[in-house]
């Protein structure tokens, strides 16, 4: 197999076999291979990637063949995780034995959902244990972000939740992967594992949503009139509290806003609730609504030591290398991802490590 | 070993207790799969997402399962209907359930539908329709073949009578074509 000339041109390494294959990831040879090939032409990075998105778009989004099968193994290393974790009583939960433990829940349905509410509704609707549960149940875990920019937290049932400045989620007592709910006021991202039987939801002030996929994010802005819900992929449910009956089912790349500043009588709905679609950056093309999350991180022939720094700040979670020689290991690449874990997931790939997540720390070894 | 016949043995270890087996179907099938999966509903997250769900239950029954003659359609079975469950999850309403569940197999998406069906951007979706149209319909019989099969160029030129040569080229001209309009 020859790998081309460094003066190619596109069209003939989009029509090249063994670059197809490549890019629908059959074997971890060619894998290793191509990725040489690409890193030692960095002025040809942005050609290449044109390459990939041609052939990507022509291969109907096959997707790579490595990368869903590490998924699949993944999701046997989940079930065997959520297994122990639910007929045990363990209380150190490591989630991540490796990397996509939570497997069906990213691919499946990933959602983002922005949520800003009114400073008016949150006295009264707000802490819903204090109404309806006894005095104990306050003793439920609470997040809270505060001065720092972005703080990382995993729970219990493998969900990954960043949370924004100044932004609180509070879990419901014994929260569990059977019991999976939440209180939020701030902003948050929510990469949630998708389970059909065990929903989950996050309540606000305003509104209750469910998530029927797994990836979402939420911002919630205390002095805003408005309640904004995101969604970038997947699905979720919206339930009014205010009018009970209430919901809204959103689909990819629609939000919905939620404004009740004109109270009058009879309510309309089409003017309280209204869906639109996303709004994308010029730049990227990615939801504005998420841009606040999203981290473009130029990596050029680093150690992963340095890159666990940067990464350990930009989340906000403490990152432990275990081993000394992985700390070692030199990674270069752009990585754009809305959360610690995809961009780890993405970094595997290249060296592989293994890493574990605990609710705040993320581990790496060999 | 002829392809279906690994997959039987594969199919028997799988149920013995053997999980690379497992994994050796997987590699085995994961295209055909997937393809199989975006015929029915052109959403690639929920088709991989389907295509792993249908390994990962296979392990679990791996005991209660009997032999069987033809693997490959034992498992496209079970993809459609994890699909169809899936989408009736996600909404009940959902018109594409109610499209699989009556026209069966009949109405597969085509080719085109599947791929502009993919792409979010609705820029990017005309533009695909237009550079579509301007290829010849042979053009575009040997992209599909060649992109959404995944035959090598020797394959196509013996689907198609015609020499590697000349089925290169006329891959190579269509996506010139290609490029220039989705630049």
């Amino acid at each position: 197999m020859q790998l081309p000339q460094n003066d190619f041109l596109i069209e003939e390494l989009i029509c090249n076999d063994s670059f197809q294959e490549y890019c629908l990831g059959t074997s971890v040879e060619k894998h290793l291979l191509w990725e040489d090939w690409i890193n030692n032409l960095p002025e040809r990075a942005s050609d290449i990637e044109n390459a990939k998105k041609i052939v990507n778009i022509l291969t109907a989004k096959q997707g790579s063949r490595l990368q869903q099968f590490k998924d699949l193994k993944n999701g046997f290393k989940q079930k065997e995780t959520l297994s122990l974790l639910l007929d045990g009583d363990t209380s150190e939960k490591t989630l991540y034995q490796t990397s996509r433990i939570f497997y069906n829940y990213i691919s499946f349905a990933a959602a983002a959902v922005i949520i800003l509410f009114s400073i008016y509704f949150i006295p009264d609707s707000y802490l819903p244990f204090k109404k309806t549960q006894s005095g104990k149940d306050l003793s439920a875990s609470v997040f809270f972000s505060g001065a720092a920019l972005r703080k990382t937290v995993i729970l219990t049932d493998g969900t990954v939740i960043t949370l924004n400045k100044n932004s609180e989620v509070r879990l419901i007592k014994n929260f569990n992967p059977a019991k999976r709910e939440l209180w939020l006021k701030g902003e948050a991202f929510f990469e949630v594992k998708h389970d059909a039987s065990h929903p989950f939801t996050v309540h606000t002030s305003i509104n209750d949503i469910k998530v029927l996929g797994t990836s979402f994010n939420v911002k919630a802005c205390v002095e805003s009139p408005v309640v904004e819900t995101s969604l970038i992929q997947g699905s979720v449910q919206v339930k009014s509290k205010i009018y009970p009956g209430y919901t809204v089912l959103l689909k990819p790349g629609q939000k919905l806003l939620y404004n009740n500043t004109n109270t009058q009588k009879g309510p309309d709905f089409k003017k309280i609730f209204i869906v639109s679609s996303l709004e994308l950056a010029h730049a990227d093309h990615k939801p504005k609504e998420i841009q606040w999350l999203r981290n473009q991180m130029i990596i050029d022939n680093e150690p992963l030591a340095l890159i666990a720094e940067k990464l350990q700040k930009w989340y906000g979670i403490e990152i432990y290398i275990a081993d000394n020689e992985v700390k070692d290991y030199r990674y270069s690449g752009t990585f754009e991802n809305e959360s610690i874990i995809k961009t780890l997931e993405a970094l595997q790939i290249a060296y592989p490590f293994e890493f574990k997540a605990t609710q705040n720390r993320i581990t790496i070894s060999k | 070993m002829l392809p279906t016949e690994q997959d039987r043995k594969y199919w028997e270890q799988m149920r013995l207790g053997d999980k690379n087996a497992l994994f050796g179907l997987y590699n085995n099938l994961y295209f055909h799969l997937i393809r199989f999966g975006l015929k029915i509903n052109s959403d690639d997250e929920l088709v991989k997402d389907c295509v792993n769900q249908v390994f990962l239950n296979l392990w679990d029954k791996r005991t209660r399962l009997n032999p069987v003659e033809n693997v490959k359609s034992y498992l496209m079975t079970s993809l459609r209907r994890c699909m169809l469950d899936q989408l009736a999850y996600i909404d009940r309403t959902n018109l594409a359930v109610n499209k699989m569940g009556n026209d069966e197999a009949k109405n597969e998406l085509s080719y085109e539908d599947i791929i502009i069906g993919l792409q979010q951007d609705e820029e990017i979706k005309n533009k695909l329709r237009i550079a579509i149209a301007q290829l010849t319909p042979r053009q575009f019989e040997l992209i599909q073949l060649k992109f959404f099969e995944g035959l090598s160029y020797e394959q196509i030129a013996e689907r198609t009578s015609q020499t590697v040569k000349t089925a290169y080229n006329t891959v190579y001209d269509a996506i010139k074509v290609l490029r220039k309009i989705l630049k």
